[in-house]
């Protein structure tokens, strides 16, 4: 047995000491000696909540399948055990063998949210690996990161040896190959890099140089040398069932927030709304067949012993063999029982059915996501939902048993007027008085709307990518003004309603589409004591205004500004799948207010095709 | 049809508390098939109960946990054929050491559990003089009618006496082994009596409680007769 390389002090003293033990259920255990390449997979946020990630387990099986590959996971350390760490000096380590990071050939770091990029150098700085790539020598692990932040790698470009620009299952084997014969030929870490660059989908940040106008805004983005690429591609699957999925999933002895087996039905999305940038950059919707999903969903059942399963997807009713695939797990043996849980659904008639043979109705709530209070601003970003859906779709719910609903809306949406901000309660008071309208003795007491608002972030390759942010206070008086409006509604003591924290929004929001030139203000921000920034607990808004100050930056230049079409956009190097040409056309159409339709209904040419796979060869044998 | 566990949780899985080896036991037995029988009502739980939660950082060598399985004849497995299944799906440290047909009207082990023994092992660095002066207070300890200590509760400092909860005890070879109370009745937690006997004059100045290594070997009902020794195995 592999013992914690913590004491037993040091691991009593800690909250949670199993999250650093390791020695789970379907744990890999391999003879590190015998591999050729060490890889520490790496969520850089807590064990709970990096072992709910789907893509980890993906590529940790993935991984591990090759036997010349180890492949370990490293997961932030709380900050009771950060202050341990940096005051004993002990090395971050691995979970499987406890072994440092450090001595590992690659760190593999998943990004999957902008508020997580200091504790990517807490990491690195644990490790004992230098933040800066140029600084990093033979001895250290190669840093490469993944997640859909590299779709805007730029501000993380200084801390990172090499991303990879897509789905893991396609470059990767080709990337361990190149990695294996450099060192065979006993080639530098740069020469290595060097060609890596020309594996599909890889990008090496320090093969590129950039050059700014006097306004800040970039004057040139293009590769050192001829050989290295001048676009990275992001790499997609073709066909879902050619490629293999988590054998074994880890079962945590903690309770972690996703305690379910994740069953992934399909990729990409239809539907195109245009503030989304999974539902864009994951072009085209590939699915997986029921059968192969079957097989998957009976091997992890048997391999965890878990109760639940979660079908995870970007639009869960879009996927074409789901009442197959729903019936097959309610209709169950008791010892094999399963609760399924369905994300991301659309409410009709049979997601309703589905819902109410797998969860108690009295005791659950539906979820509805309209995003924006008014039809015209729906079209605006083309959520493809009308107020009658809505409207329906409780109805149905309401006379179903159910009487809790949840609402999601977004604030600071591109042409967002008061009227729109005063929709949000009129359409939840709307459903109240529909709710009310049922006879007593056949509704389940009284309606609880609850109402959520965050505010809208623009991502790089969504129509929106161009569009302007508001500033703190704006956001703060827009979620106000929705709040006293509730006040006047009739129901509003059915109603409650919150909203998100706007300061950690515009500085997701300066991430999101920044330049290499913000790498400064996180790294100023980490060495001041920003950590874990998306916990509400540990946010320092001060240390980042502070950070931004003594940077010479501001954050308005990078939120508060519409961009033109014409100004190259510090991720333009990457060819996401989707034309630049759709999503210039797409950010008018939603400037006029005309929806487009979804890819099941008409193509709209947003160049996925180019995958050779997907929704958009359906129907077409 | 009642069925008691017995089990060691050994290794790293010390730092794994309560309610994570509930859940983790749960999964153990869905893995490894055993007919379990399930609550009734709108979310079914299996029925399973654990005999007495162990401590965060106490290894234990014999613990117990009675479960319900079907009665079915064409689901019934052998006591051999279960601890093969459930050993097959243990985690590293984790070990099935009996499995057992209990009695219809045998009380659950949570209930009966009356007295636990426990094995402290200190530090390999402590002085030699250690186990001789520990065993000298030991012994004024055991002639005492009552020995008051104090523990932290929710009110502040509590006092509560500790020799009546304390059945045997004794030291040798830098090791204590005793008999303490535990369960619903009266319970006491072995690091509770180790640092009364570290705050006593004569031993205050070892630090016995740095480096100490602390597991429970077996549990007792009221007769003094250990879980295991109740029902038969099936064969």
């Amino acid at each position: 047995m592999t013992e914690p390389v913590l004491s037993d002090e040091i691991l009593m003293a800690v909250e949670k000491p199993a999250r650093y033990i390791g020695n789970e259920i379907n744990i890999a255990r391999k003879d590190p000696a015998k591999a050729a390449i060490r890889f520490a997979i790496c969520f850089p946020d807590v064990y709970e909540i990096g072992m709910s990630h789907i893509g980890i387990q993906i590529l940790y099986d993935m991984f591990n399948r090759r036997e010349d590959v180890y492949c370990e996971r490293v997961f932030s350390p709380w900050t009771d055990l950060d202050r341990i760490l940096r005051e004993k000096k002990i090395p971050l380590f691995t979970l499987e063998t406890q072994e440092p990071v450090k001595n590992f050939d690659f760190l593999g770091i998943t990004i999957q949210y902008e508020m997580c990029y200091t504790n990517i150098l807490q990491i690195l700085d644990l490790s004992g690996i230098p933040i800066h790539a140029d600084e990093r020598t033979e001895e250290d692990p190669l840093v490469i990161g993944g997640g859909p932040c590299t779709y805007n790698p730029e501000p993380l470009a200084d801390f990172f040896d090499l991303f990879y620009i897509g789905e893991g299952e396609v470059s990767y084997d080709a990337l361990f190959d190149l990695y294996k014969k450099c060192r065979e030929e006993g080639k530098t870490r740069q020469e290595f890099l060097r060609e890596a660059a020309k594996v599909p989908g890889i990008y090496v940040p320090s093969l590129y140089e950039v050059s700014y106008h006097e306004d800040g805004t970039i004057r040139s983005f293009s590769p050192k040398y001829p050989d290295v690429p001048s676009s990275v591609k992001r790499q997609a699957v073709k066909d879902m069932d050619s490629v293999t999925f988590i054998g074994k999933p880890l079962v945590p002895f903690i309770k972690v927030v996703q305690d379910r087996i994740p069953l992934e039905i399909m990729r990409g999305c239809i539907r195109g709304c245009r503030f989304c940038q999974a539902g864009n950059v994951y072009r085209p919707l590939r699915e997986h067949s029921v059968q192969y999903l079957k097989d998957c969903a009976d091997r992890m059942i048997k391999a965890t012993g878990n109760e639940e399963i979660t079908l995870s997807s970007l639009s869960s009713s879009d996927y074409s063999g789901l009442k197959e695939l729903a019936e097959y797990l309610i209709d169950r043996d008791e010892n094999e029982k399963i609760n399924i849980s369905l994300p991301s659904l659309r409410i009709d008639a049979f997601s309703l059915d589905v819902m109410s043979r797998i969860q108690d109705v009295r005791k659950s709530s539906l979820t509805f996501a309209p995003e924006a209070g008014t039809q015209r601003l729906r079209d605006v970003i083309n959520k493809g939902i009308t107020e009658e859906d809505i409207m329906t779709g409780s109805m149905n719910a309401f006379r179903g048993g159910w009487s809790k609903v949840k609402f999601y809306f977004m604030l600071g949406l591109p042409t967002e007027t008061e009227e729109d901000r005063a929709g949000i309660p009129a359409l939840c008071e709307k459903a109240a008085e529909l709710y009310y309208s049922i006879p007593k003795e056949e509704r389940n007491g009284k309606v609880r709307i609850t109402a959520s608002s965050s505010f809208f972030v623009p991502k790089p390759f969504t129509p929106f990518q161009w569009c302007s942010m508001c500033t703190k206070e704006e956001y703060l008086s827009r979620a106000y003004f929705v709040k006293d409006t509730f006040r006047k509604m009739l129901n509003f003591k059915s109603m409650k309603y919150e909203y998100h924290d706007a300061e950690v929004t515009v500085l997701e929001g300066a991430f999101a589409r920044g330049d290499r030139k913000i790498g400064r203000v996180i790294e100023t921000a980490y060495r001041k004591g920003a950590l874990f920034d998306s916990w509400t607990e540990c946010f320092k808004p001060l240390i980042w205004e502070e950070s931004f100050r003594e940077t010479g930056l501001d954050t308005g230049f990078y939120t508060l500004r519409e961009r033109s079409t014409g100004e190259v956009l510090p991720w333009d190097f990457i060819n996401a799948g989707v034309s630049r040409k759709f999503l210039e056309r797409e950010w008018d159409r939603a400037k006029q207010g005309i929806t487009t339709p979804n890819c099941r209904e008409q193509c709209s040419g947003c160049g996925a095709i180019q995958y050779g796979g997907g929704v958009c060869y359906e129907n077409q044998n | 049809m009642k069925i008691r566990i017995k089990f060691s949780k050994e290794g790293t899985l010390r730092f794994v508390g309560h309610l994570d080896i509930m859940r983790y036991f749960q999964k153990a037995v869905r893995r490894a098939g055993i007919p379990i029988r399930y609550s009734e009502g709108y979310s079914p739980h299996q029925i399973m109960s654990f005999a007495a939660p162990l401590g965060m950082c106490v290894t234990g060598t014999g613990e117990y946990m009675d479960i319900e399985t079907k009665d079915e004849e064409q689901l019934l497995l052998s006591s051999a054929e279960c601890m093969r299944r459930l050993n097959a799906e243990m985690a590293e440290g984790m070990k099935i050491l009996s499995y057992r047909q209990i009695p219809k009207e045998t009380e659950n082990a949570m209930a009966s559990v009356f007295s636990a023994d426990y094995r402290v092992e200190f530090s390999d660095e402590t002085d030699s003089r250690f186990t001789e002066i520990l065993s000298g207070e030991i012994e004024k300890f055991m002639k005492e009618d009552s020995v008051t200590a104090v523990k932290e509760g929710k009110n502040g400092p509590k006092e509560f006496d500790i020799r009546s909860m304390v059945h045997e005890l004794k030291a040798e070879d830098r090791t204590m082994t005793m008999n303490i109370s535990q369960g619903s009745t009266a319970n006491l937690k072995p690091q509770a009596l180790i640092a009364y006997f570290s705050e006593l004059e004569s031993l205050r100045d070892f630090k016995i409680m740095s480096g100490i290594r602390i597991i429970r070997t077996e549990l007792y009902d009221i007769n003094h007769k250990r879980l295991d020794e109740y029902g038969e195995e099936i064969s």
